[in-house]
C-alpha cells in the first residue's frame, strides 16, 4: 500500500462501487416506487397478524375496497370449508372482487377484464371486419350478428342483424366442397371468429337461425377483405340541389372523405344538406370535434368531463373550414351514439339544423383500456360528454346497471318512426325511408322560405 | 502538508465519485424497475365506442400477486375515473359481495351492515318486511345452472305464513317482475335445436327480452323480501312442490316480533314447547319452563319452520344454544358433530337424564341446526318424530363479523348424533302426516303426536 496512486484509485473504486449500490439499495426517490414500498408495507402488516373480531352489530369501520377484500380472504382461508383456498382459486376470486368493486359505480361500462376476456376481446375486435364482413357479438351463449356491412359478402348474401350463428361449415381451399359443419350454438366468439375467417376467395357457409323463421337459413358466402367505406354522398334531390352525406364512423379517414364529398357536391351546386347519422357508432373523438366544427360557426361545441369530475368546453375549431349558412337536416335514430351524438347535440343546441329520427342511444362516454402486468386489464370510463346546453348525452341507469333509454342521448327535433319495410341500412332504398321522405320535406319547405 | 493534502484529494474525489455514481445507481435501478411491470403499464387506448378498443400489443403476462392487481386498478380508479369516488365503502361492499359469489356456494356470502342487524334480529326472533326466512339455493333445470330464491321457513304468525307461503316455495316473480335466475335467452339455444314453430320462437324471445329487461337480481329480491323501504304490499308468485301452476299471494311487509320459545299446557301430564329458532336466550327460557311443570309425563316439542341458522363466534354460537336447550330438556351426550375436513368437533349435551316422553314436530322448514336437534332428540331420548319431511340441510355455517358488514361461510357439514350425515331429502317422520301450522286449530299434526304419546304411556 506504499504506493500513493493505486491507495487513491482503490479508495475512488470502492466509493464509486459503494455509491452505486447506495444508489441501487437506498431509498427510493421516485414517488410512483415510493407509493408501490409504501403500499407493500402496509400489506405485509394485513399479512402479519389475523384479527378475529367480535364486536357488537353497530361497530361498524369503514375500510377500503383492499382491506375489505384482504379480510373476506383471511376468513376464507380460516373458516371455509369448501373448494380449497389455493392460489389458482384466489386469483379467480381476486378477479371476482375488483370487478365487485368496479361495478359499485354503477357504470356498466367500467370493468375489469381478466387475462382471457381482455385476449379474446383483441381478437374479436380485431377480426370482425376480416372474412365476410359482419360484425359479431355474444348473447347468451350464443353468438349473433350485430350488422352485416354494407356492400359486404355478408350483407349481399343476406345475413340480417340479430341472426344467431348456428353453424359453420368449412370448405376445401382448392375445390370448394364443404368438408366440415360445426355446430356453434354454445360456442364462444372466438371459436366462430376463428372458424369463419379465412383467406380471400374461398367459400363459408354459414347457417343462421332467424327470429320469425322456423329453420337455419344457410348461406355459403366467399370471403373477401373488408373495408367499409366511411363517407358516401350523393345528390338526393337533382333539381333543389339537396345533397346527402352518409357518415358511417368518426374514424380517421372520416374528415377527409366528408371533406371531399362536401367539395364535390358544392361542385354540383348544393343548396341544402342531409347528413345522415343513422346507425353511425361512433368512433374518434378528435374527429368529432372536427367534424363538428365544421357545422358550427363558433362557441362551444361540446362539454368534456374528466378525472375526477372536472370540466371544460371545447369550442369549435375556426381553423375547419365552415358548411356556411345552408338549409341542414340532420337524421339520426336509436343506433347513432357517441361521436354522433356529440355532433347532432352541437348542431341542435346552436340551432344550427333540424334533427329528424328517433332518439339516439345515449352513449356519452368514453372509456380507456389499461393494460395490466398480469394479462389482465382495467376498462374505466375516463371522460364523460356533455352538449354545450349542458345536458348529459349518457343514459342514466337502474339499479340493475340497465340503461334507462331516453334519459341521455340526442332527442330529434322531428320525430319520426322508421317504416318496418325499410332494411336496416339500406341508405340506398328512397321508397321506404319515412325519416329520409321528412328530411326531404323539411328541407324544401325551408328552401321555399327562403326564397319569398 | 502533503499527506494532508492527499488526504483531502483523497477525500474530494471520494465526494465527486460517490456523488457521480450515486444518481447513476439510481438510475440504474429506475431502469430496472421500469423494465419490470410490478404496477401497470400505461397504454392508453381511447375509442369512443367504448366496446371496441384495440391494443397494438400486450406485453408478456407477468407473474404478478393478485392482490398487487387489485391495488393496480384502484389507483388507476381514483387518479383517471370521470367522477370524484367520494365514498368508497360501496366500493369495498361490491368486492366482498362479488368475490364471496364466484364461490358459487349460495350460503356464503356478504351481509351489508343494514343486513347484519336484520339477521342477527332474526335470531332472536324479531322481522321486518314478509316474515320469512329466506335463501338463495343452486340447482339445475333444463341443463341450465340457476339460483333461485326459496322460502326456508315461513315465521309463524307472521305476514308470509299468514298469507300461505310455505317452506319450501320459490319466488318466481315479485310485484310481476321476474327473479332472475339465469339469463333466460339461454332458453332459446335448447328450443333452437328442436324444430320449433315460429310463434313459440317468437314467444320465447319476447318473453326472455322482457325478463331480462325488467327481471329483478336475486341480491334485490332477497332485500325486498326482508328488508322493503315501506310497507306496500307484494305480490309474489311462487313455485310450489306438487302445484302444477304457479300461485299468487300478496303479503303487507310489518315487522313483529315473536318469542323464541312458546309453552302451553295440552293436558294435565302433556306440555307443548315450541321453539322456532335457536337464540341464545333459548336454553334458559326452556329450563325454567321445565322446572315449573316437572310432572310432565309427555312433551310435544315443535320444531315446525325452525330454520337453523349460522353460528356465531363466541358463547352465543347456535351450537351452544342446540346443546344447552337439550340439556335443559335433560338430554344427555353428543347432540352432533361439526366436521370440517378432518377435525371434528362434538357438540355435547349434559341433561340430567331424565327426559319426559317425547314427540317432535318436522316440516321442510325444519331445517340445519333444528334438523340436527330432531335427529338428537329421536337417538338420544327415543322421541317419535310427526310430520312431514325436514328440509335436509346439513351445511354448517359461521357468521364472521367484519370491519363493515359480516359474511356468513360454510364452515363445514353437521353430523346427527348417530354421526350421520343429515339426508338431503331430509329427515323422514316416524309418522307422515300432512297439513297443519304452528299456531292453527286445528293443527292435525300436532293431534296426531298427542295420539301417539297417549299410547305410548307418555299422557293422560
Amino acid at each position: 500500500m506504499k504506493a500513493v496512486p493505486r491507495g487513491y484509485w482503490y479508495t475512488l473504486k470502492l466509493a464509486a462501487v459503494i455509491g452505486l449500490l447506495l444508489g441501487i439499495a437506498g431509498p427510493n426517490l421516485n414517488p410512483e416506487a415510493q407509493h408501490r414500498f409504501a403500499e407493500e408495507s402496509r400489506r405485509s402488516a394485513w399479512d402479519s397478524g389475523i384479527e378475529t373480531v367480535h364486536a357488537s352489530p353497530n361497530d361498524e369501520v369503514s375500510v377500503g375496497p383492499l382491506e375489505a377484500y384482504q379480510e373476506a380472504l383471511d376468513v376464507l382461508r380460516r373458516e371455509y370449508a369448501g373448494t380449497v383456498i389455493n392460489d389458482k382459486q384466489i386469483t379467480k376470486l381476486t378477479y371476482a372482487a375488483i370487478q365487485g368493486a368496479l361495478s359499485a359505480l354503477n357504470d356498466p361500462f367500467t370493468g375489469f377484464l381478466d387475462p382471457d376476456d381482455w385476449l379474446s376481446m383483441q381478437q374479436t375486435t380485431q377480426g370482425s371486419f376480416e372474412g365476410i364482413g359482419a360484425v359479431l357479438e355474444p348473447f347468451g351463449r350464443d353468438v349473433r350478428v350485430v350488422r352485416p356491412i354494407p356492400g359486404s359478402p355478408a350483407f349481399k348474401a343476406g345475413l340480417k342483424p340479430g341472426d344467431i350463428i348456428f353453424s359453420v361449415g368449412t370448405h376445401d381451399p382448392d375445390t370448394g366442397k364443404l368438408i366440415k359443419t360445426t355446430p356453434t350454438l354454445g360456442t364462444d366468439i372466438n371459436t366462430v371468429v376463428k372458424l369463419i375467417k379465412g383467406p380471400r376467395g374461398t367459400k363459408v357457409t354459414v347457417t343462421v337461425l332467424r327470429n320469425g323463421v322456423s329453420k337455419p337459413i344457410r348461406f355459403v358466402i366467399v370471403r373477401q377483405n373488408i373495408e367499409p367505406p366511411v363517407v358516401s354522398y350523393w345528390m338526393e334531390d337533382q333539381d333543389r340541389k339537396i345533397g346527402r352525406i352518409v357518415l358511417n364512423e368518426f374514424n380517421e379517414r372520416a374528415d377527409s372523405q366528408f371533406e371531399r364529398a362536401w367539395n364535390d357536391l358544392k361542385r354540383q351546386g348544393l343548396k341544402a344538406l342531409i347528413f345522415d347519422l343513422r346507425f353511425n357508432p361512433g368512433g374518434l373523438f378528435d374527429v368529432a370535434v372536427r367534424i363538428g366544427s365544421r357545422f358550427i360557426e363558433q362557441g362551444p361545441l361540446v362539454i368534456v368531463q374528466e378525472k375526477n369530475g372536472q370540466r371544460h368546453t371545447l369550442y369549435a375549431s375556426s381553423r375547419v373550414p365552415k358548411i356556411g349558412d345552408i338549409p341542414l337536416v340532420v337524421l339520426i335514430n336509436e343506433s347513432s351514439a357517441s361521436a354522433s351524438e356529440i355532433v347532432a347535440g352541437a348542431i341542435k343546441d346552436h340551432k344550427r339544423g333540424i334533427l329528424v329520427g328517433q332518439h339516439t342511444f345515449g352513449k356519452g362516454l368514453v372509456q380507456t383500456i389499461f393494460p395490466l402486468a398480469d394479462g389482465s386489464a382495467l376498462r374505466l370510463t375516463t371522460s364523460k360528454y356533455f352538449t354545450p346546453s349542458g345536458h348529459d348525452i349518457n343514459n342514466k341507469y337502474d339499479e340493475e346497471h340497465r340503461p334507462l333509454f331516453g334519459t341521455g342521448g340526442i332527442k330529434p327535433d322531428i320525430e319520426v318512426e322508421q317504416s318496418p319495410d325499410w332494411v336496416d341500412q339500406q341508405f340506398e332504398d328512397k321508397e321506404h325511408d319515412t325519416q329520409l321522405k321528412k328530411a326531404l320535406e323539411v328541407l324544401r319547405t325551408q328552401m321555399t322560405a327562403r326564397a319569398r | 502538508l502533503k499527506s494532508i493534502l492527499r488526504g483531502v484529494a483523497k477525500a474530494v474525489g471520494v465526494i465527486l465519485v460517490v456523488a457521480v455514481v450515486f444518481p447513476l445507481g439510481m438510475w440504474l435501478r429506475s431502469w430496472v424497475d421500469s423494465r419490470r411491470p410490478v404496477g401497470i403499464s400505461y397504454q392508453q387506448l381511447t375509442d369512443a365506442r367504448g366496446g371496441s378498443a384495440q391494443a397494438d400489443s400486450v406485453g408478456p403476462a407477468v407473474a404478478v400477486k393478485p392482490a398487487e392487481t387489485f391495488s393496480a386498478v384502484l389507483d388507476i380508479m381514483r387518479s383517471e375515473y370521470v367522477e370524484k369516488i367520494e365514498d368508497e365503502s360501496k366500493l369495498s361492499a361490491g368486492a366482498v359481495r362479488t368475490m364471496l359469489y364466484a364461490l358459487d356456494d349460495p350460503a356464503t356470502r356478504y351481509w351489508t351492515p343494514e343486513q347484519y342487524r336484520i339477521l342477527l334480529d332474526q335470531m332472536e326472533g324479531e322481522y321486518r318486511g314478509i316474515g320469512a326466512v329466506v335463501g338463495v339455493v343452486k340447482t339445475k333445470r333444463n341443463g341450465i345452472e340457476q339460483r333461485r330464491v326459496t322460502v326456508v321457513a315461513p315465521i309463524p304468525g307472521g305476514p308470509a305464513a299468514k298469507a300461505g307461503v310455505l317452506a319450501g316455495d320459490t319466488v318466481v316473480e315479485i310485484d310481476g317482475r321476474w327473479v332472475i335466475a339465469y339469463d333466460p335467452r339461454l332458453d332459446l339455444n335448447r328450443l333452437a335445436l328442436r324444430n320449433m314453430p315460429e310463434a313459440e320462437y317468437r314467444r320465447v324471445l319476447k318473453d326472455a327480452t322482457k325478463k331480462l329487461t325488467d327481471g329483478i337480481s336475486w341480491p334485490r329480491a332477497l332485500e325486498r323480501l326482508v328488508s322493503p323501504k315501506d310497507e306496500t304490499p307484494i305480490r309474489l308468485t311462487l313455485e310450489r312442490a306438487g302445484e302444477s301452476a304457479p300461485i299468487t299471494v300478496t303479503v303487507k311487509p310489518e315487522s313483529f316480533k315473536v318469542s323464541p320459545v312458546a309453552y302451553r299446557q295440552m293436558s294435565q301430564q302433556v306440555g307443548y314447547l315450541r321453539i322456532g329458532v335457536f337464540s341464545p336466550g333459548v336454553p334458559e327460557e326452556v329450563r325454567r319452563i321445565l322446572s315449573e311443570h316437572s310432572d310432565l309425563k309427555g312433551l310435544v316439542v315443535d320444531l315446525r319452520d325452525n330454520p337453523g341458522g349460522p353460528d356465531l363466534d363466541g358463547p352465543q354460537g347456535v351450537s351452544r344454544s342446540l346443546a344447552a336447550a337439550l340439556s335443559a330438556l335433560g338430554i344427555k351426550g353428543r347432540v352432533g358433530t361439526i366436521v370440517k375436513g378432518t377435525s371434528k368437533r362434538p357438540i355435547i349435551a349434559t341433561g340430567n337424564g331424565k327426559v319426559p316422553r317425547m314427540a317432535v314436530l318436522l316440516n321442510r322448514g325444519t331445517a340445519n341446526v333444528a334438523e340436527v336437534a330432531a335427529a338428537a332428540c329421536d337417538s338420544l331420548a327415543n322421541a317419535v318424530t310427526v310430520g312431514t319431511p325436514s328440509r335436509g340441510d346439513g351445511t354448517y355455517q359461521k357468521l364472521v363479523k367484519l370491519k363493515t358488514g359480516a359474511m356468513t361461510v360454510t364452515g363445514g357439514k353437521w353430523l346427527t348424533s348417530e354421526e350421520k350425515p343429515l339426508p338431503s331429502t331430509g329427515l323422514t317422520p316416524d309418522v307422515a302426516v300432512a297439513g297443519g301450522k304452528v299456531g292453527a286449530d286445528p293443527d292435525p299434526v300436532l293431534a296426531r303426536a298427542l295420539a301417539v304419546l297417549a299410547k305410548r304411556g307418555g299422557g293422560a
